[in-house]
């Protein structure tokens, strides 16, 4: 067991800004819909590639758009929901997790801007979606189970097996919050190796991303917050590795449209960490560069 | 004669062809929404888990109120047109079966198909008054919340589905989000979130009743 460095509220890493969108319509503009006794609702998830580039997956406009340098490179037509979840493959496929009726589907993109027919994985509540080599996992709820896709040659899409943790190359990536810990670990031969548990003083809410970091550690955020004596959430970043805490920072909450509480970090291809963050008047996605001491 | 009926030959194409004079606009809710309302006694967080749940996949109407159970939404891309479904403070307002005025004790059954929404904004909800049938909670801990609490901010509320956080921290909600998702089930972090606050209704009566104080069945070993 390991303890986070306690960091208190406010004290947050500002990051630099690798996207910026006003709220809008059009090719440059973040589409959002203002609540009215409901959720304010904007884009609903995004992943980056190795190369640093944003896709972003902006529902209420139906489109997966492509940046670079924060300028549009391409865009491609997809019906999503405000709740739909992307992921990007290594080789540059993109998948879509989103509801439909009562049942979850999957559809991916090929690299090429091309949307193949819609897998349902059936009734369930829609979790996330990720990637493992050039096939998806999905995450369904409340089971929590993890469902792998394979597209063949053609694009067309088939279920590959189900694990109870997430598939990350011939392993499993488990992960567990409670009130004051997070548990991480990995399934490889049968047996957990490499598990670690670390408390932090703060309450915890969800974990919103927790990732391997390729040599046996892991990178995690999760989000921190209290009632008392005023209300206050952050997120805090922890990269645990040999039992012990080689990186932690803070970042903040900036909210303005309900973006899906697991669609908001990504650790990107390029080994950088993002954040969707919105205002009232706009959208960015802000990048933080990791490495280094704490 | 033969005057009338080349009368009757030239003007009624003419008649016929003029456009017919405006009539009511027809709306999902006029012609669907024929429910009734009553009071209501013993009311329990499940039966109001039960209610909020046939929502579920049935849309989502701004100021709405009324529903099926057909589990589609039967007015999708019709925002604003009294088509099927809630908005977030009107689909908690039913489920918690309040009485439609401020200050009103007590429990009143609202039938799916009744149209109504309430008179409670979201602003209401976070932010109750002494006399209002619901109260602000002291901190939104998993160990205080019961299901059918809610968590409110000003602009939306959303309604605790079942007991306990999920291995990844967020709660599954049932909550009318938007006209977009609609009405559904969804996990949420609103727990977290610092502008939401936890809420509950007043009164309700505990799930175990009538057997409540019944002692447990005693065991008979047979020898």
């Amino acid at each position: 067991m390991v303890h986070a460095p306690f960091i208190p509220f406010g004290r947050i890493r500002t990051g630099t800004t690798a996207l910026s969108l006003p709220w809008g319509s059009g090719s440059g503009r973040a589409g959002l819909t203002p609540g009215r006794e409901s959720a304010t609702l904007g884009p609903s998830s995004f992943d980056v590639d190795g190369r640093g580039r944003i896709y972003l997956a902006d529902a209420m406009q139906d489109r997966i758009a492509v940046f670079a340098g924060g300028r549009l490179q391409r865009q491609t037509s997809i019906a999503l929901s405000a709740r739909a979840d992307v992921a990007l493959t290594d080789a540059g496929a993109l998948f879509a997790i989103d509801r439909a009726g009562p049942n979850v589907i999957v559809r991916r993109i090929d690299p090429a801007g091309r949307v193949g027919l819609a897998l349902s994985l059936g009734m369930a509540l829609q979790g996330q979606i990720r990637t493992d080599g050039e096939e998806a996992v999905a995450d369904l709820l409340p089971q929590d189970h993890w469902v792998a896709v394979d597209a063949d040659r053609f694009g067309s899409l088939a279920r590959s097996g189900t694990t109870s943790g997430r598939p990350v190359h011939d392993t499993q990536l488990l992960r567990v919050i409670d009130e004051h810990s997070l548990r991480l670990g990995t399934v490889s031969g049968g047996r957990v190796v490499d598990a670690v548990e670390v408390r932090f003083i703060q309450r915890l809410g969800e974990v919103a991303l927790a990732e391997s970091d390729g040599s046996g550690g892991y990178w995690a955020v999760v989000h921190v917050w209290r009632s008392s004596p005023g209300p206050a959430d952050q997120f805090q970043v922890v990269h645990v590795a040999s039992g012990r805490i080689v990186q932690s920072f803070a970042v903040g909450d900036s909210r303005f449209a309900d973006t899906p509480p697991l669609g908001r970090f990504r650790l990107g291809l390029d080994g950088n960490l993002y954040q969707l963050m919105t205002r009232s008047d706009g959208m960015r996605i802000v990048r933080y560069k990791l490495g280094g001491g704490s | 004669m033969k005057r009338l009926f080349v009368l009757l030959w030239v003007v009624l194409p003419v008649v016929l062809a003029l456009p017919s004079p405006p009539q009511a606009l027809a709306s999902w809710a006029g012609d669907n929404c024929n429910g009734t309302h009553y009071d209501d006694y013993y009311v329990k967080r499940s039966e109001a888990q039960s209610y909020a749940s046939a929502a579920a996949e049935e849309g989502y109407e701004w100021g709405g109120g009324c529903w099926n159970n057909n589990n589609k939404d039967d007015t999708p891309d019709a925002p604003d047109s009294r088509g099927e479904g809630p908005d977030c403070s009107g689909f908690t307002f039913k489920a918690w079966e309040l009485r439609n005025g401020f200050g009103k004790q007590g429990f009143e059954k609202w039938e799916r198909l009744y149209e109504i929404h309430g008179p409670w904004t979201t602003y209401d909800f976070h932010s109750p008054v002494s006399d209002d049938p619901f109260y602000k909670l002291a901190d939104k801990n998993v160990s205080t919340t019961i299901y059918m609490d809610a968590f409110a901010k000003d602009g939306h509320v959303a309604m605790i589905y079942v007991d306990g956080d999920s291995p990844f921290g967020l709660d599954l909600m049932i909550e009318a989000l938007g006209d977009d998702p609609g009405t559904g089930k969804f996990y949420e972090s609103y727990r977290s979130q610092s502008e939401y606050v936890g809420v509950r209704r007043e009164d309700w009566t505990d799930d175990c009743w009538p057997s409540c104080q019944h002692p447990s069945p005693s065991v008979v070993v047979v020898p």
